[in-house]
């Protein structure tokens, strides 16, 4: 990683995943035999984990802590707490709330705070002022984080949509909070992916008081987790249309055929059924259709069952059929239509 | 019929293995490379090479129709997909004559109805207008016209690559495909690591997708301040509108969705339009508001943007046509363009491989095409006739003629 920034204890208790503050806290050389200054460490990480997932238990002291010390030494103690229960959502959740915090203290910060935290994660990035842009960012660094979380779905965060010559994109102050936000959440993430070893019975308690917490409520957190499947009548129009054009024999494109087969094998169509369909297709060869459906439902290889592309990427591949169905314009992905649409019914 | 395809292709792979060897790609270890071979039935896939010459010499002995090489780089480009462990990939691009609607098409593509016969011309339609089936054997040809509409994009996408990615000259390297279009790489550390989402973006930038009017402070107030000389899409809205002023017909407005009535308001006001956009600006126009405005910037749009394949590019483990190979298609050579020398680069000329020698041949049907300086065809059941190798070859390749025996 980069260089590094003159950081105050302050900075470094809103910015404890800078490698400064490590060096901090093993400079401290916190006494690993005072109970009290350990307890308070372990206490302030499970606040840390609490926020995220709503745990209330742990939620009523959200400030930091005193002791710039403690709230500093707490972060690498949450992380490898998270990383103990080896949850992907939960780690996924505590990144982005870690990283949410952070952007609002960025939001405060003079250049160089800025500048620096952006250096560490190596961005090619200069202070320029230009109307309403302070910086212009290399367009690397702009895709790396602008197609992450939700901006890749807004509409001024797409590469078109923005000022961009020879290679930099104009950027604002907030935009490149924004930005760090992301490669921030990304980086905490993987540090809670991380395997741990040779885990202290204190800290054993902790990962699994958490873990207990955590997935007793995990199933009430997004719509996003709900394994509803969809009968044929809810496809999406696109997969409606594929699923017409096989029928008669018709060829599909590249990423129509991955469209309509991700999409099958997420609503739980096994891999016979889907294969059958490719039949009436005039280069029709069984083992070959056989070979790449088990591919990307993971059977082969990588074993993750691919997902299905967003509405916006079928869009850039001509893929998409209909971007003006009332349900169409209210989901990302198809995956989510028959659910989208059911709340519809719902509501009416 | 293939057999002289195949004895030529490996004449011609010998002779660079001894002579001028064909360029490895960079970082040759990591890559993975493709072969299909002439009976189509099978892609060797997953071979790796440690030498340039051990490349040369195994293209000489499989003799492959196409010879691809992955963009990506592998730890492992010989194991299975799983095992590979991607470095990264180069960014790559793909222009062909398919993905570009061109007035040609109807002249020299044909398709059969595969139940009928029933034939053709132009791209197949949804069901066949005789027995309604909907499967076809679909021929499709290239001319000048096809590879200029190519050559038009390619220009425009480099341009592109330069003006707002800020690539240099050395990172980027154009290619005559060896059949309907052209291809672009760039080779730059920057790029290596992105992933297929961003490389999306890339693509979106390119072809103008998701473009919204808003976004781009093209006016302010009753002024334009968009100008020729702003970088990137501000640059060529302000450039695709002085184009559209002079050019652009009464059926294209109208095909944009301008009412009738502004497209001709449009239509014959050209000069006092260019000359009021240039003193006054463009919303001081009474007759056309904001929302003709935005379907007239949508156009321009389309005609700026580089009409490129999407799935070529967002593709981060894609096997492209290795430089120097032959086209299993076509028996043309894929060849580097200089940058510089694109406006009079002929691919028809710079990508034949073979120059000498006459083969005798059996055509059943081709239309009219090009080879160098020559014109051939078209032809509808041409016995015996003599041809040029590269003409030869070309027919033999594209499955419409065989040589006639002795004659190899
Ligand atoms: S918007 Fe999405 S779901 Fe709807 S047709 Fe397009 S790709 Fe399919
Ligand atoms: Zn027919
Ligand atoms: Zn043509």
């Amino acid at each position: 990683m980069g260089e590094s920034i003159l950081l105050t204890p302050v900075d470094l208790v809103k910015y404890p995943f800078l490698p400064e503050a490590k060096k901090y806290v093993a400079e401290l050389g916190i006494d690993l035999n005072d109970l009290g200054e350990l307890e308070s460490i372990v206490d302030r990480a499970k606040v840390r984990i609490a926020a995220t997932f709503e745990f209330l238990a742990h939620m009523q002291n959200q400030a930091p802590y005193k002791k710039s010390e403690v709230e500093i030494a707490a972060f690498p103690v949450a992380a490898f707490v998270v990383a103990g229960v080896k949850d992907k959502t939960l780690a996924e959740r505590y990144a982005l709330s870690e990283a949410k915090k952070i952007y609002n203290y960025l939001l405060d910060e003079k250049d160089n705070v800025i500048l620096g935290i952006a250096k560490f994660f190596e961005w090619d990035i200069n202070p320029s002022k230009q109307g309403p842009f302070s910086y212009t960012l290399h367009f690397v660094y702009y895709l790396r984080n602008a197609t992450k979380g939700r901006l890749v779905h807004s509409p001024e965060w797409k590469l078109v949509n923005r000022q961009l010559d020879k290679g930099q994109v104009s950027v604002t102050k907030n935009e490149v909070c924004r930005l760090l936000q992301e490669e921030i959440k990304n980086y905490i993430e993987d540090r809670t992916k991380e395997e741990v070893t040779k885990i202290p019975q204190l800290l054993q308690d902790v990962i699994e008081e958490i873990k207990a917490e955590f997935l007793k409520r995990k199933p009430h957190l997004s719509e996003f987790d709900q394994k509803i499947q969809a009968e044929e009548s809810e496809y999406p129009p696109c997969i409606m249309d594929f699923l017409d054009r096989t029928a008669k024999g018709q060829h599909l494109s590249h990423a129509e055929r991955f469209t309509l087969v991700t999409y099958l094998l997420h609503q739980g169509i096994g891999v016979d059924r889907i294969v059958n369909l490719f039949s009436n297709v005039a280069d029709f060869r069984e083992d070959k259709t056989r070979y790449q459906v088990e591919h990307l439902a993971g059977q082969r290889g990588s074993r993750t069952p691919y997902r299905t592309y967003n509405c916006s990427t079928l869009q850039t591949h001509g893929v998409c059929v209909n971007p003006n169905d009332p349900v169409c314009k209210r989901i990302r992905n198809p995956l989510t239509y028959h659910l989208r649409k059911k709340s519809i019914k719902k509501r009416e | 019929m293939r057999n002289y395809a195949k004895h030529k292709f490996a004449e011609y792979y010998k002779m660079c293995l001894r002579g001028t060897q064909i360029e490895a790609p960079s970082h040759l270890k990591n890559r993975e490379f493709g072969f299909l071979a002439f009976d189509k039935t099978s892609m060797f896939r997953h071979k790796g090479f440690e030498t340039e010459e051990a490349l040369n010499r195994s293209l000489s002995v499989v003799a492959p129709s196409d010879a691809y090489y992955s963009s990506a780089f592998y730890e492992h480009p010989e194991a299975d997909m799983s095992k590979k462990d991607w470095l990264g990939a180069d960014l790559v691009f793909d222009i062909d004559a398919d993905h570009i609607p061109t007035p040609c098409g109807k002249i020299h593509d044909s398709w059969a109805c595969n139940n009928c016969n029933f034939e053709g011309k132009g791209p197949p339609p949804e069901r066949c207008p005789k027995c309604g089936k909907e499967k076809f054997n679909s021929k499709a040809w290239m001319c000048d016209t096809c590879l200029e509409f190519a050559k038009a994009e390619t220009i425009k996408l480099v341009d592109m690559l330069m003006q707002d990615f800020g690539f240099s000259e050395s990172e980027i390297k154009a290619y005559f495909s060896g059949n309907r279009g052209y291809h672009v790489h760039v080779e730059s550390k920057t790029v290596l690591s992105l992933d297929s989402m961003a490389r999306k973006e890339i693509v979106d930038h390119i072809i103008g997708l998701g473009f919204e009017t808003e976004f781009h402070k093209l006016t302010e107030g009753n002024r334009v301040v968009a100008r020729t000389e702003m970088p990137s899409w501000r640059g060529r809205i302000a450039k695709g509108l002085h184009l559209i002023l002079s050019r652009v017909t009464l059926e294209e407005l109208e095909a944009a969705g301008l009412k009738r009535g502004k497209a001709r308001y449009f239509d014959d006001n050209r000069k006092e339009l260019l000359s009021h956009l240039s003193d006054k600006g463009w919303l001081g126009i009474k007759e056309i508001g904001s929302e003709t405005w935005k379907r007239i910037i949508q156009l321009i749009v389309h005609q700026q943007s580089a009409k490129i394949d999407t799935v070529v590019t967002t593709d981060v483990n894609r096997l492209i046509r290795l430089p120097g190979s032959l086209h299993g298609k076509t028996g043309f050579m894929k060849v580097e363009v200089s940058l510089s020398g694109f406006e009079g680069f002929d691919p028809l000329k710079k990508g034949v491989v073979f120059k000498e020698g006459q083969v005798v041949v059996d055509i059943v049907e081709a239309p009219e095409f090009r080879i160098g300086e020559t014109q051939y065809g078209p032809f509808k059941r041409a016995l015996g006739a003599e041809l040029p190798t590269a003409a030869a070859l070309f027919l033999v390749c594209k499955g419409v003629a065989q040589v006639v025996n002795g004659h190899v």
